[in-house]
């Protein structure tokens, strides 16, 4: 089923892996926990939330459950693209959140030795969500934390207008 | 041994219902000490308690429902009678096996707690209830039992499941045994079948195991303690063959009629269902867009649309149902709660209870357990008064305390009545003065009943000595929030020296509430309707003081009836696109919403429709929020947001009224009585106005719901049919025929039942100036109100329908 191939480093068996869900934000390359999606779909978002994080591009309805779509571009600090978006629909603490990537890549597992955690490098929002790295053959896969992505929408990020 | 965590949860839950069972059993017992059958009922519940705690090796349990069915064994055989010894100590067994469940539910283990005292004072009491018995000369029986060779007639294993039957049975074989050495019980039971502990079972299990044994010889055959001993089972009942665990039932009656079903897997399929509903929607409107536009006429297709229409609703409807549970989980815990009470009270009780059975959604059944247990320990503690006081008044010595819940128009009602002293009004009247919550000429106009009211602020008590019960008044309070919470109402009745009533009205369902969808920009809301007060259209400055926005210090705030109020505008809270250019007047409509702390008016651009809504639960960061209670999913799968009033209130920093404030406008409505109506167009054009207080809610159906029986126009609405008022044909004789796909209707609740009138649209809320004149009225009209300067008619909703008075069907009739 699952192609765990280019990210493998070829020198340690994979003695211990973790299956992760891969995709594209704004050119680059990112993966979340395969274990927590749901499912994936192509689609829109009806009903922005007034005041809520300014991530959250609005509520969709997923089979009669109200899911938050968090805007993967906004999310992370980088330009924010109209229109469809792929979702990919996690679980996590009990609660279903939709993530807006720009696409989907594959499904990986990668040997636990691979992760790098002390190395990110990154700062600012897109720092926040990341919490480790992969090295793939073409390139760095960051390792998206959805708690950590979570947290940091909690912040207050539209100002308050009041008379 | 998974498999056995298994069971003992079982246990634990089967266990915790039975219990609460023995509670009503013991009181109901106590009322009646002859009522065989519930007897038997008692020793089968402690019976399977013993029986599956030496299954589980809780040896603690298992010994003190030992001695305990020991006693009611000698109460079934009529050896002893039941006293207020008896059942005193009955009760402190179901509360110890209560507190040792609670331990294996926590730990695992029975924990450290002693229950050898109980044991004994179980062993005593059913020993010197007996020699009371002899000493009176009434010996009925030796207290050695007979060999069980020489058991007169005892019943054949086979026939064993049946009931316990009433006439005596064989006396448990360790029952002499107790009655000679009480504290060796467990000791002396082991001793009898030193050989039967399997090797690896602890000693400490070895009396359960006995006691496992007599299962076989007393009622219920499959026993579990065949698989842990099966020696010590050879030895009692050779003939039974070994079953597995999973086998085991009891009350194989209730096993076969309910099963247990995941919470969480009727949700989902509730949702689905809901799923379900959206999709028949669609489809339907689907069907009838093409045979509309393009004139295909497809019966056959039709025919399928109209039988998944009718089959989705009854789906629905069964889903529904599954949420629902009886009331009595809550009522069940009162006998017991009652009867203890009154012994510390030192009263005499007779709890009467009705309508157990009525049901409300699984979800409020917890939310009321503490306002309705405050509200009977009020009854008992400062409600009924002491037996000679009762006396000397002329009442029977035993208080009534009766509980009655019932469905009513879609709410459920709680009646708590007691015929105690009743609340001293005066006394009332006189601590609300004196806490400075009205004056004292203004409580003097007031009645009665607005001022028991009072007993409803915080810390408002009437008790002469506070108890360590309760205080009529401290907590009510609580209660009222609690209630007002769950979009219920609390209200209050007493006549002094014949006895206080107090209804509480819930509502069926959390899940589904009345909501008004309101539009501010692009953006639509709900706002449940339980907190809407009025809706008043927002014209720029055209329509007297009453509409004009002014400022004070900065914050807009609205003239109404005199008072000011403080204005929220919604698109501007909420930072959505501006409704009006700036410099020019707002427009709108105000809703006007009130809980008990905040009352203020919410601007919004329109009010859509009143309709009923799912409550979806949204996630925690944007409850964080403090804007939003939740989000639903309208008819045609878009998802609404539902506005938290009070979370809105806080945002705008509306500040809060005072309690004053509050009593005092109540108390200036009291005394001024202010007519307030609501003016709409009728179908046909015209403009009438409906009394305020008649009016339930405001509601639209598609006119498919729309039928006509017996001359008149139905709907089928909350699962029953309300006729429809056409007011131009009351008003004309010119029938108005329904040319709308929808239709608005103001719910209107008559003596009679609802009724619902037809409009075209709501305009307002009005308050004149000038009372109504009812020289100008008419058959169907009550007579005639100013509107703006307009003369307009006010609808007779008794007789507002053709023909004949507005009728209500019996609910379960179906199109």
């Amino acid at each position: 089923m699952t192609r765990a191939t280019e990210v493998i480093d070829p020198v340690k068996p994979a003695a211990e892996t973790r299956r992760f869900c891969t995709f594209v934000v704004a050119g680059r390359a990112f993966a979340v926990d395969a274990s927590a999606v749901q499912e994936v779909f192509r689609g829109t978002v009806t009903t922005p939330v007034p005041r809520g994080p300014k991530a959250i591009r609005g509520l969709l309805n997923l089979r009669g459950r109200i899911v938050p779509a968090i805007d993967m571009r906004k999310r992370m600090g980088f330009e924010p693209i109209a229109g469809e978006g792929i979702h990919v629909v996690l679980t996590a603490g009990g609660e279903t959140h939709s993530l807006i990537v720009d696409s989907l890549t594959d499904v990986v597992d990668i040997p636990v030795s691979a992760i790098e955690t002390s190395t990110i490098g990154a700062e600012g929002e897109i720092g926040e969500c990341i919490e480790g790295v992969v090295a793939a053959r073409d390139g760095l896969v960051h390792l998206l934390g959805i708690e950590a992505i979570l947290a940091g929408l909690a912040e207050p990020t539209v100002e308050r207008k009041m008379r | 041994m998974n498999d056995n965590e298994e069971y003992v949860r079982e246990f634990l839950v089967e266990s915790a219902e039975n219990l609460d069972q023995l509670d009503q059993d013991l009181v109901a017992l106590e009322e009646n000490p002859r009522d065989s059958q519930r007897l038997a009922s008692i020793f089968r519940t402690v019976h399977t308690i013993k029986g599956t705690s030496g299954f589980f090796g809780f040896a603690k349990l298992g010994a003190i429902t030992h001695s305990g069915e020991h006693l009611l064994g000698q109460l079934r055989d009529g050896k002893i009678d039941l006293d207020d010894d008896v059942t005193g100590v009955l009760l402190t067994l179901v509360d110890a096996v209560r507190s040792i469940l609670e331990r294996i539910e926590k730990t695992g283990g029975e924990g450290e707690s002693d229950f050898h005292d109980l044991s004994q004072s179980l062993d005593r009491v059913a020993f010197e209830a007996a020699k009371r018995r002899e000493d009176g000369g009434v010996v009925i029986t030796r207290l050695v039992p007979p060999p069980p060779e020489s058991a007169p007639a005892p019943a054949p294993p086979t026939a064993i499941e049946e009931p316990v039957p009433a006439d005596p049975e064989p006396t448990p074989a360790t029952a002499p045994v107790t009655i000679e050495a009480p504290v060796a019980a467990a000791e002396r039971v082991t001793a009898e079948k030193p050989e039967s502990p399997a090797a690896p079972i602890a000693p400490a299990i070895a009396p359960a195991i006995t006691m496992t044994a007599e299962v076989e010889a007393d009622t219920v055959p499959l026993s579990t303690a065949q698989v842990v001993a099966p020696e010590a089972v050879t030895a009692a009942a050779p003939p039974s063959p070994a079953q597995p665990p999973a086998a085991r039932t009891r009350r194989p009656a209730v096993s076969e009629q309910s099963i247990r079903v995941d919470v969480g897997l009727l949700g989902t399929l509730v949702d689905l269902v809901g799923e379900l509903v959206l999709a028949r929607n669609q489809l339907e409107s689907t069907v009838r867009h093409k045979t509309a536009t393009r004139g295909d006429e497809h019966p056959e297709l039709l025919k399928v649309v109209h039988r998944i229409d009718t089959v989705t609703a009854s789906l629905q409807a069964a889903a529904m149902k599954t949420r629902m549970q009886p009331i009595e989980q809550v009522f069940s815990k009162f006998p017991r709660i009652v009867r203890d009470l009154a012994v510390i009270c030192g009263k005499e009780v007779t709890l009467e209870i009705d309508g157990a059975d009525t049901e409300l959604d699984r979800s409020l059944v917890e939310t009321i357990r503490d306002p309705l247990t405050h509200l009977v320990r009020n009854a008992v503690d400062h409600g009924i008064e002491p037996p000679e006081v009762r006396v000397a008044r002329g009442k029977p010595a035993a208080g009534r305390l009766s509980l009655r819940a019932y469905h009513e128009s879609g709410q459920v009602m709680v009646e708590i009545r007691d015929d105690g002293g009743g609340i001293p009004v005066d006394v009332v009247r006189k601590k609300a003065v004196a806490k400075g919550l009205v004056s004292a000429e203004q409580a003097a106009l007031l009645s009665d009943e607005r001022v028991l009211q009072y007993i409803f602020e915080p810390g408002f008590s009437t008790a002469a000595k506070v108890t360590d019960v309760s205080g009529r008044g401290v907590g009510m309070d609580v209660v009222r929030t609690n209630i007002e919470a769950i979009g219920g109402a609390v209200d209050i009745g007493s006549v002094p020296g014949a006895g206080t009533t107090v209804r509480v009205r819930i509502p069926l369902t959390l899940a589904i509430i009345p909501a008004l969808i309101v539009s501010a920009g692009s953006h639509r809301f709900a706002i449940p309707q339980a907190a809407v007060r009025e809706l008043i259209a927002l014209r720029a400055g055209t329509n007297g003081p009453a509409m004009a926005v002014e400022g004070l210090e900065g914050a807009p705030v609205m003239r109404l009836r005199g008072r000011l109020l403080p204005l929220v505008f919604l698109g501007e809270l909420l930072g959505l696109e501006a409704l009006a250019a700036p410099g020019q007047p707002p427009r709108g409509t105000v809703v006007v919403l009130r809980s008990d702390e905040v009352e203020y008016g919410l601007v919004v651009d329109g009010v859509t429709v009143s309709e009923d809504i799912v409550v979806k639960p949204i996630v925690a960061v944007l409850v964080a929020l403090g804007l939003y209670a939740g989000a639903t999913v309208r008819g045609d799968g878009a998802v609404v947001l539902i506005l938290d009033p009070r979370g809105i209130a806080h945002a705008a920093k509306v500040p809060p009224r005072p309690a004053s404030d509050r009593l005092a406008e109540s108390a200036a409505a009291e005394v001024v009585p202010l007519d307030r109506y609501l003016v709409c167009e009728s179908p046909a054009g015209r403009v009438v106005a409906v009394p305020l207080e008649e009016v339930a809610r405001l509601e639209t159906f598609p006119c498919e719901r729309i039928q006509h029986a017996a001359g008149h126009m139905v709907v089928h609405r909350e699962g029953r049919l309300t006729a429809i008022a056409d007011v131009d044909a009351v008003l004309t004789g010119a029938p108005q025929p329904v040319d709308t796909p929808a239709v608005t209707a103001v719910i209107l609740s008559a003596t009679l039942g609802e009724v619902a009138l037809r409009v075209r649209r709501i305009l307002e809320v009005v308050a004149p100036e000038a009372p109504i004149n009812r020289d100008l009225r008419a058959r169907g009209v009550l007579g005639t109100i100013a509107v703006a300067g307009r003369a307009t008619e006010v609808i007779d909703v008794r007789h507002a329908l053709p023909g004949a008075p507005p009728t209500t069907a019996t609910p379960g009739v179906t199109a």
